[in-house]
């Protein structure tokens, strides 16, 4: 019946009870939002092909609201150098983007290994602004860094926006994404000329610097912000921090990079947590904690960190200064429930075991139990006796702790390995039901 | 119908009706998988019989296993990844089925499933085998269709896989 009707041009309408003669071409008939949900996951070469199934898919291909030139892209083009007799990469986007009809949602363009000028670029994304692009992935790796045109900053309907290396000129003294809801920066240069703008981001949630330099010159406001990702970036400023009172999770990660002494004691950790009274994830690596720490740690936080349930840390536990602004952390986030410690090997000039271990081991160390403490772990431990005091606290003071996960250091002997563990099996525990994992 | 509706209709059970008028008796923690049924549970529309106009029997039995399977808290991670990998080694018919039916129920993680799995019966097959794959008539006139396959010449280089499955 239904294969009479569509022979007939006649309605198309499903018809399910006549699943029995197998020859229905359910597919065409998808709803669009389910036929968007096949075609992304497919590649943009692998949905061109499906234009020429008939005209339906001809139509589906030209207004797929999706265009992803990525790596993927490149490989496929560059196959049997088709890229080369059909004009290379630049040409072959001109057509997709010229045969397209209707709005562009998302664009993903990877130039990283294309041979073009700054207008081409320019061309595309003031094409796709038009159509009014949401999404809008540019990764310019391995080039000059591209010169980010000024209409993009006047993009309304951005709600998504990943740079990689490219110029950042903001044109005007203020302004605004009004829509912008998650901006990835990556290797991306900052200069002071930025300094007097403003990127206004009033509905900013997730900001995620990676690699870039010069990030103490970008002001970005944005009181919504929930998540604050800072890698291998440097300068971080407090200025940047402190306009985002809204901030759940801020990770920040320097990846050893060389960095001036003076620039970071600038704040301390304490100022830094001041800024974040809703946080509930924090992540900092060795370098930086070790920066900001102060020389004098107070035993507890003024304000406690009441929302904060996940902490994950990098120190070096010989430091005093370190291991006594982690306590401090610890007896001031009254339901954290994660410890995640990476152990970082000590300088010369930190290591002071004695004072470390006269800390540790003052019967006032820790004056509350850590109530809500359920996981920890512990990650590159070299079976000394510092590690042995803390882990021996935590135990002793975390009633409702469940696991603890201990990882030895790539250093370590292997007996010491061993030795660290079955020690730990046997400190005392204040709460019935651990277990004590070597990971 | 041996999962049909028994007259006793426990508190925390939901009825749900296929098209063709097939009843099933599901525990309301497993039916709110889907967010279209999670929604008439919270409007207090679920107290009768959810009739589910949109999916037959058969896709309702499939649709019910996946959301028990996924909700039971005996089965680990890797028995639910073979378990899914095992639930789409069935015709592509029936996959479309699901498919529309998890769309219609909003149950993100089978919509996902069954979405890959069209997907990939499709990826690296020529276009005479997604058509026949697919039911697809083509309308084009071979002149149409050759102009078509020239506006991205690119996408039809390389070797395409010609078998069915």
């Amino acid at each position: 019946m239904a294969r009479l009707l569509r022979k007939n041009g006649g309605s198309r309408k499903k018809n399910h009870y006549s699943d029995g003669l197998g020859r229905i071409d359910r597919i065409s008939d998808l709803p669009s939002n389910v036929i968007d949900e096949i075609l992304c996951r497919m590649t943009t070469k692998e949905i061109a092909q499906m234009s020429v199934l008939s005209k339906k898919w001809y139509h589906i291909w030209s207004t797929h609201p999706v265009i992803v030139l990525d790596r993927q892209f490149h490989e496929d083009i560059n196959q049997d150098d088709s890229s080369v007799t059909y004009g290379g990469f630049k040409n072959i986007v001109n057509k997709i983007l010229l045969q397209h009809n209707g709005p562009i949602v998302k664009f993903f363009l990877d130039v990283s290994s294309a041979d073009l000028d700054d207008w081409d670029i320019d061309h595309w994304l003031r094409y796709v602004s038009n159509k009014g692009v949401n999404e809008l992935t540019i990764d310019n790796s391995f080039q000059f860094p591209y010169n980010l045109p000024h209409f993009l900053f006047k993009c309304a309907k951005l709600s998504y926006l990943n740079v990689t290396n490219c110029n950042f000129k903001l044109p005007l003294a203020s302004t605004s994404f009004q829509n912008l809801v998650r901006l990835d920066l990556k290797l991306m240069s900052f200069n002071q000329k930025l300094a007097q703008n403003i990127l206004e981001a009033p509905l900013l949630l997730i900001l995620m610097i990676t690699g870039c330099d010069g990030i103490q010159f970008l002001n970005i406001s944005a009181p919504r912000l929930l998540c604050l990702h800072i890698v291998d970036s440097h300068y971080v400023d407090l200025k940047l921090l402190k306009a985002c009172p809204e901030l759940k999770v801020v990770t920040i990660v320097t990846c050893n990079r060389i960095y001036t002494y003076e620039f970071w004691r600038r704040f301390t950790l304490f100022q830094m947590i001041a800024s974040f009274p809703k946080l509930t994830g924090f992540c900092l690596d060795g370098l930086f904690f070790k920066f900001v720490v102060p020389t004098v740690v107070p035993k507890r936080l003024e304000a406690p960190l009441e929302h904060l349930v996940v902490l994950k840390l990098g120190f070096c536990f010989a430091d005093k200064a370190q291991i006594s602004a982690v306590i401090c952390l610890l007896q001031s986030a009254p339901h954290l429930h994660t410890l995640e410690i990476q152990e970082e090997l000590s300088d010369a000039e930190e290591i002071n075991v004695d004072a470390v271990t006269e800390f540790l081991t003052a019967p006032n160390c820790v004056e509350q139990d850590l109530m809500s403490l359920e996981k920890i772990k512990l990650e590159g431990y070299v079976n000394n006796t510092i590690e042995r005091h803390f882990m021996k606290l935590l135990l002793a003071r975390s009633p409702s702790l469940v696991e603890v996960i201990v990882a030895p250091s790539r250093f370590i002997e292997y007996n010491g390995i061993w030795l660290f563990f079955f020690e730990l099996l046997e400190f005392p525990r204040a709460s019935q039901n651990v277990s004590i994992l070597l990971g | 119908m041996a999962e049909a509706a028994s007259s006793t209709i426990e508190k925390n059970n939901l009825t749900l009706k296929s098209s063709y008028g097939d009843e099933f008796v599901l525990e309301e923690s497993i039916a709110i998988q889907s967010v279209t049924i999670k929604n008439m549970v919270e409007d207090g529309c679920s107290s009768s019989v959810i009739p589910l106009s949109k999916v037959d029997t058969g896709t309702l039995i499939k649709v019910i296993e996946y959301m028990k399977m996924h909700s039971s808290t005996s089965s680990n991670e890797e028995e639910i990844q073979n378990f899914d990998k095992e639930f789409v080694r069935i015709s592509i018919k029936t996959i479309l089925n699901i498919l529309e039916a998890a769309n219609f129920l909003d149950i993100r993680s089978l919509l996902d499933l069954c979405a890959e799995a069209v997907a990939n019966r499709i990826k690296n097959k020529t276009p005479e085998v997604v058509r026949k794959i697919f039911n697809i008539t083509s309308d084009f006139t071979p002149e149409e269709e050759a102009e078509i396959r020239n506006e991205t010449p690119w996408a039809f280089e390389g070797d395409l896989d010609h078998s069915l499955d």
